[in-house]
């Protein structure tokens, strides 16, 4: 889908590209969303919790018309590939615009450990600033996030805290990034130079006049 | 559809076992639960095929130096004065409605000049060209892709200024210039190229970009690939020439209900389309004579690997490899290319006569984006049909049966081995165990030296078409073995296919420029996710 806001394609494209998966919903509960964005379709409108305790719905509250970052991971599959002291790092960098242009959003695989008291411990232990959360959730619907976004489940045994199989802690090398507002989206690896992170965002339209610019 | 239906039916013979014995658990990779793949889930709309004409992308148009505003900065570019440019193009990257088949509606589309593929270059080899493109896509751009480019001409002789570094991008109303000495590495005649293709290359959009439509052929001749079949000149090769030669842009895409090109950006595997398309159109038809024609086929991707055959059964007769004519022509009954390889044939159709039809076909069977099964199906997949008509005239071609030779590979010149394995690890794919960051330099190499090169796929599960910019190579090893003469790979190259486990050792020589390059998977959903390095020259 290649969409002009102006052009005779209507930017909903994006927004029916799952629409083939609902029946595969299993018991995630999708709350119909207010007012679908471009790329509402990739992410379901489900119930999650923060790590502030907080009840939030990940389309309507987190994502539509923000500018974010979405990443896959858990407290114990950080000790063997960690990402989030150099996510942390990345938020310091952008200073006080987490949370305000752009939000960081962190989404546990691990939702029977990861209860949202351990997500704040380990948020505390990160010095994470407000602007990026944590979230836990009923692990049907966390199932159906990771769906949507191709987040790749651990494979039985291999996603252990201890060992060498931690190479297969599936997906939480990778941190999504994108502005909803545009439906632009790609990817970064999590554990480069927090600057080589924090330059992209521009390209999604943090301050950027590829956006704001008219041609 | 019957390309849909066979897969079905061998998915639900084959799949599950497919990935359940897929190898070692590292070699695994454990897919998304409910994520079908999407040319099952949400198939393209019917179309007929074989009824719209191949479109031949027409040829660009040089314009005059003055006319260029502001003028060129010669500071701006290695070896500039030493290699003036006697040809200068302005192409503007536009977005426009294209169709790609009458049934359908036409879809929002990205291309050079407005079309795609873009304008098709005639260079000649000695003759430097200079091309201005502009970004002029729109800024608020929404959906797939992004409005923000950087142009490789793949795999030209290129200074790093010009090559297209994937965080050299300009955004919407921006240009960059880029400089073609037009000159054979090393000032080796040997070490000419074709057939080339351009392409975007925007860090972390190039799949998107490519798959919007931002491709295009430059074709470069010389006084033996002279383009004139009726050359006098002694030493022309005299190919097919002219409307006889002909280039073909392989693309798969998936389609909406809409008739819009949908493109998931959250699938890491490489996305896979059920409708093939040649030169940006659907299943065309093609009217040939009975005489010889040369075809530049090239794989744009974005991650779907063919094995093409003919439904006659006659074989290709094979004259180059990734734009490298070959030392002397192949003939071979099946052509292996996985993204970004390109070979051009010739068909010789004068064994037909006036209302056959012969179709080019897909075999390779491939159910996701990491890689083809490697399966050989029954029934082909029709990607175009040639249309015999009358005889319009002689055919005065030939095919040599000397081309070009080998440059030598001397060993002695050999001052460094690298070792480079492409891996998975925590949802990217990784080069040594690494995802790309373009601020680190992963390789420095010293220019006017070579070295040999080893890549591995340390994958079960997955294959990957490995590019690396800047010089040709040649095969030393495959899977420790030497290339024979009269295997197509036989040949320079600058795309290596690792199927799962392969090894592959490369000779590489660095000459005549320094700066910024890359290797990085052309399965460019894997390098839009991290399959990536940089590799800097410098001075020896």
């Amino acid at each position: 889908m290649l969409a002009a806001g102006a052009a005779a394609v209507p930017a909903a494209m994006l927004y029916k590209y799952f629409s083939a998966l609902d029946a595969d919903r299993g018991e995630a509960a999708v709350v119909p969303t207010r007012n679908p964005g471009p790329s509402a379709g990739y992410f379901p409108n489900v119930r999650l919790r923060t790590h502030e305790d907080e009840e939030v719905l990940f389309y309507d509250d987190l994502i539509r018309g923000r500018i974010v970052t979405i990443n896959f991971m858990s407290c114990r599959a950080d000790v063997v590939y960690p990402v989030t002291a150099n996510l942390a790092k990345c938020q310091r960098l952008l200073g006080g615009r987490v949370g305000r242009d752009i939000f960081m959003y962190s989404i546990t695989m691990d939702p029977e450990h990861d209860t949202p008291e351990r997500l704040r411990g380990f948020a505390e232990k990160h010095g994470v600033a407000p602007g990026w959360k944590f979230l836990t959730g009923a692990p049907s619907n966390l199932k159906l996030l990771r769906d949507h976004l191709f987040a790749r489940r651990e494979s039985p045994g291999a996603c252990v805290v201890q060992g060498a199989s931690h190479r297969m802690c599936c997906s939480v090398g990778l941190v999504r990034y994108g502005n909803e507002a545009l439906a632009r989206w790609a990817s970064f690896p999590a554990r480069i130079a927090p600057e080589s992170i924090v330059a992209r965002f521009s390209w999604v339209g943090l301050d950027r006049p590829t956006v704001a610019r008219t041609t | 559809m019957a390309s849909r239906r066979s897969i079905l039916k061998l998915g639900a013979l084959t799949g599950g076992s497919y990935l359940v014995n897929a190898g070692s658990v590292r070699g695994q990779l454990c897919a998304p639960d409910g994520i079908p793949p999407d040319l099952i889930v949400r198939p393209s709309p019917v179309t007929t095929p074989f009824v719209v004409p191949l479109p031949i992308p027409p040829v660009a148009v040089p314009m005059d130096e003055s006319a260029l505003d502001p003028p060129p900065d010669p500071s701006k570019h290695q070896r500039y004065e030493e290699f003036p440019p006697v040809r200068f193009y302005e192409i503007h990257e536009r977005q426009f409605l294209h169709t790609y088949h009458p049934e359908m509606p036409p879809a929002v589309t990205w291309g050079y000049n407005g079309i795609t593929p873009g304008p098709t270059y005639h260079a000649r080899w000695g003759e430097p060209v200079f091309v201005r493109m502009y970004n002029d896509l729109p800024a608020d751009h929404v959906g797939f892709g992004i409005p923000s480019t950087t142009t490789h001409l793949h795999n030209h002789h290129t200074a790093s200024e010009s090559d297209g570094f994937p965080l050299d991008f300009i955004d919407p109303g921006e240009f960059h210039d880029h400089h073609y000495a037009l000159f054979p590495a090393g000032f080796d005649d040997r070490e000419k190229l074709t057939t080339l293709w351009y392409h975007d290359h925007r860090m972390d959009f190039t799949a998107p970009n490519v798959y919007a439509g931002l491709t295009g052929f430059f074709l470069i001749f010389d006084e033996e690939d002279s383009g004139d079949e009726n050359d006098p000149n002694p030493i022309a090769w005299r190919l097919p020439s002219g409307d006889y030669d002909v280039p073909l842009m392989l693309h798969d895409v998936l389609f909406d209900q809409e008739g819009q090109a949908v493109f998931d950006i959250f699938n890491t595997d490489g996305i896979l389309g059920d409708k093939w398309t040649v030169n940006r159109v659907i299943q065309p038809y093609f009217e040939v004579e009975p005489r010889k024609y040369r075809f530049r086929i090239q794989n744009g991707g974005p991650s779907r690997f063919y094995e093409l055959f003919l439904s006659t059964g006659q074989p290709f007769v094979v004259i180059s490899n990734d734009g490298n004519i070959l030392p002397a022509p192949v003939e071979a009954q099946s052509l292996k290319m996985s993204v970004a390889q390109r070979h051009d044939v010739i068909i010789d159709f004068s064994r037909y006569r006036p209302g056959d039809q012969i179709v080019l076909e897909n075999r390779l069977e491939q159910l996701n984006g990491r890689g083809p099964t490697g399966r050989i199906l029954d029934e082909g997949a029709g990607i175009m049909r040639f249309d015999v008509v009358d005889l319009r005239g002689p055919d005065n071609s030939r095919v040599p049966e000397v081309l070009r030779a080998l440059p030598p590979v001397d060993l002695t010149e050999v001052v460094k081995e690298r070792t480079w394995a492409f891996d998975y690890d925590g949802g990217l794919w990784t080069v040594n165990g690494k995802p790309a960051d373009m601020r680190v330099i992963d390789a420095e190499v010293k220019q006017g030296t070579a070295e040999i090169w080893t890549l591995r796929n340390e994958g079960s599960d997955w294959s990957h078409p490995i590019h690396i910019h800047f010089e040709e190579f040649q095969i030393l090893e495959f899977n420790r073995r030497p290339i024979a003469p009269g295997d197509v790979r036989f040949s320079r190259k600058d795309v290596v296919t690792l199927g799962p486990f392969d090894e592959v050792k490369l000779f590489m020589r660095f000459r005549d420029f320094f700066g910024r390059y890359i290797m990085h998977c052309h399965n460019v959903v894997h390098e839009d996710h991290a399959m990536m390095i940089r590799w800097d020259i410098v001075p020896a």
